[in-house]
């Protein structure tokens, strides 16, 4: 199942009609939302629901034809698969290639990231998010890509340090490195 | 006008104060550095370099800006030149003449026409936009709320049309940005969208859109479908294989003066349009030099110097064109202008008709600043460019973590709040996915910068006009500026029928 997940192949002109819809339908609600502002009490204005009513509407109207535009249209014939990945993806009649087991992996990592900033501090919290992130994309044998995850884990740490803590002086949670680095 | 002249002399001494320095050399470098990778254009090159401005004041952020744009136009060049491998999509035309004058034993020459036509075309447009700049500024000065909310309709109208595949793809991404806008805090103190939420009262930061729908999808794609990828090794050109007359020669000069001037004309005029862009004027450039130059068409291609300096000059070009309607009229006309006009936002001044008198020196200092970049680019071009070639050599399995980082750790700088690092990474997968099923995403962020000035207007006029909609439309300039908002419309509506039936005769046949 797994394997499955990371080699997703979804018809772009079924997905695109199927996230069309579901914007439709959220845009709806929304637009009903809209409509339960309160008016305004200022003479003239035309109330908080007033624009977004207008914005949603545009939402409503484009989605519905790019719904039937796109229905009308013939399909097109399936092209043969590109050598390149980045090419794949700029081919616009090709299915949709989705790793959603990536996908997944990056979004858990990032708000773990997020959760254990504070906690952990910088230093130990970008380390390990970088690791993470690096390890499984480096192209060789695991204790040597083990060894190279960790060094440029480390070394993107101490950039980002310099970066934003030192260099534009933000104010990041740390653990052991300086704040400021002063002569004094 | 004559502000902006008084301004200067103090301008030129602070061109030579440190900060202005280290912000032009450190712009121009990373600009170079992130157009020379693949995939990075200058819209994300911005968005990613958005978070270090947070502590810069408002002149030298902007000078920074201007810089890396300037300098992530030509950055993209020197891959296209030496291996092949454009940096940005502007670039893809470089590379028919580029390319093959590099494989021909002349890569120096090659890369010194791009930067030199870079140049020109940088400091030509810059010339024109402080012309024509403050002239509509002056004319725009005129305009009421009215009419400001229908110059803002005229700009959605023109994102919408020329952004995506067919303009209602472009327009339900407009749709989308001026919804976002909505989300939070109104004007008069309403909440809207919030669902009870803390973290939505404020609304969604400018910062968190530009990073998600510019930087992020970029980002998700490097990570995503770069993680077992077997990269195939690029060879940038050897010295080995150069002639010994590898260089810019004099007669160069003479042969691309008409060049110039064209390319810097159309790249001007093509930054000037909303929704058109560098990678258009490029194009149109190099397709113009070949309808015009002396040289037979079928030279073209064969690597020519004609061909190099045509869309070098006019993507270049398009910076300082981009800034007319972005600082005179407040319609950002492309990804890069939305983050320039986002940065000067975020510092306090708002952009539009008043900013040319009410900020006559920072207008000023882009003026001025915009000089000394493309002087700064020449210099630091001329000594580093082809060192630059093997940074488009990274592999994009580590890009990818690298760039992630920056995006969620440059977001959390913002305010120290998490919440916001949230957004971004859903609204990355949002535009991520949007990228995958063909909508274009540069248009949710035009809208989004547009929405809250097209809405303080329209709610202005209305209530200056006691909540009657029928006399804000019906004054005699708004009424023009939005029949040419119906008449951009109709016309990409029509084109985009005509292109959609002749690819279904060709299927057909």
């Amino acid at each position: 199942m797994p394997s499955r997940l990371r080699k997703l192949v979804l018809p772009r002109r079924r997905s695109f009609m199927i996230s069309i819809f579901i914007l439709l339908i959220g845009t709806a609600y929304l637009f009903w939302e809209a409509t339960q502002l309160p008016p305004s009490l200022l003479k003239g204005y035309p109330g908080d629901g007033f624009f977004p009513r207008i914005a949603l509407a545009v939402i409503l109207v484009c989605g519905i034809a790019a719904l039937i535009r796109e229905a009308a249209s013939k399909q097109p014939v399936a092209p043969s698969p590109a050598d390149d990945i980045d090419d794949a993806d700029d081919d616009k009649d090709a299915p949709i290639n989705l790793d959603v087991v990536e996908v997944f992996l990056i979004v858990a990592f990032s708000l773990l990231y997020m959760r254990l900033l504070k906690p952990l501090g910088l230093e130990i919290a970008t380390s390990l998010f970088m690791f993470a992130l690096l390890f499984p994309r480096l192209p060789m044998r695991r204790p040597t890509a083990a060894l190279i995850a960790v060094v440029g884990a480390v070394a993107t740490t101490l950039i980002v340090y310099g970066a934003f803590v030192l260099g534009l002086k933000v104010g990041l949670p740390l653990k052991f490195l300086p704040q400021y680095l002063s002569g004094y | 006008m004559e502000n902006i002249f008084t301004n200067i002399g103090p301008v030129l001494m602070d061109m030579g104060s440190l900060p202005v320095i280290i912000a032009i050399v450190a712009g121009v470098t990373l600009g170079i550095v992130l157009g020379a990778l693949p995939g990075f254009g200058s819209s994300q090159s911005l968005a990613l370099l958005f978070p270090l401005t947070f502590t810069m004041p408002a002149d030298v952020a902007i000078i920074f800006f201007l810089a890396v744009y300037s300098a992530a136009e030509y950055g993209g060049s020197i891959p296209a030149i030496l291996i092949r491998t454009p940096g940005t999509p502007a670039q893809a035309v470089t590379v028919l003449d580029g390319y093959a004058m590099a494989q021909k034993g002349f890569p120096n020459r090659a890369l010194k026409i791009s930067l030199i036509s870079g140049v020109l075309g940088g400091l030509t447009s810059t010339i024109i936009f402080i012309l024509v700049g403050g002239w509509i500024a002056s004319i725009a000065l005129e305009f009421g709320p009215g009419e400001m909310f229908a110059l803002g309709i005229f700009g959605l109208s023109i994102i919408g049309s020329f952004f995506g595949r067919d303009p209602t793809r472009g327009f339900l991404a407009a749709g989308l940005g001026l919804f976002l806008s909505t989300i939070g805090t109104s004007d008069f103190g309403g909440m809207r969208f919030t669902f009870n939420q803390s973290f939505l009262a404020d609304g969604i930061p400018l910062v968190v859109v530009i990073i998600a729908f510019l930087a992020g999808p970029e980002a998700l794609r490097l990570l995503i479908n770069h993680r077992k990828t077997i990269e195939k090794p690029k060879t940038v050109l050897q010295i080995s294989t150069q002639k010994a007359d590898d260089r810019f020669l004099k007669s160069d000069i003479r042969r691309l003066i008409p060049t110039w001037i064209r390319g810097s004309l159309i790249g001007t005029a093509i930054g000037a349009l909303p929704g058109a862009g560098a990678s258009i004027g490029s194009l149109i450039a190099y397709g113009e030099e070949k309808r015009w130059s002396r040289r037979p068409k079928s030279e073209f291609g064969t690597g020519v110097a004609e061909g190099i300096a045509a869309p070098e000059t006019a993507n270049n070009a398009v910076v300082a064109g981009t800034l007319v309607p972005s600082l005179a009229l407040g319609i950002p006309g492309s990804g890069s202008a939305a983050i320039l006009l986002s940065v000067l936002i975020s510092k306090g001044v708002v952009p539009g008709p008043l900013l040319f008198g009410a900020e006559p020196r920072l207008i000023t200092s882009m003026f001025i600043g915009l000089i000394f970049i493309n002087l700064w680019l020449l210099l630091l071009g001329l000594i580093y460019t082809r060192g630059f070639a093997h940074i488009s050599k990274v592999s994009r399995r580590i890009l990818g973590p690298c760039v992630f980082i920056v995006i969620l750790l440059g977001t959390y700088a913002y305010a120290n709040y998490t919440a916001h690092v949230m957004m971004v990474i859903v609204l990355s997968l949002l535009a991520y996915w949007m990228v995958k099923i063909d909508i274009p995403v540069v248009p949710v962020v035009l809208a989004f910068v547009m929405g809250p000035i097209v809405e303080s207007n329209l709610s202005r006029a209305m209530t200056i006009h006691s909540g009657d909609l029928s006399v804000v439309l019906t004054r005699p300039i708004t009424l023009i500026i939005l029949g040419l908002a119906l008449a951009t419309f109709v016309y990409s509506a029509i084109s985009s029928m005509r292109s959609s039936l002749s690819s279904t005769n060709e299927m057909k046949e």
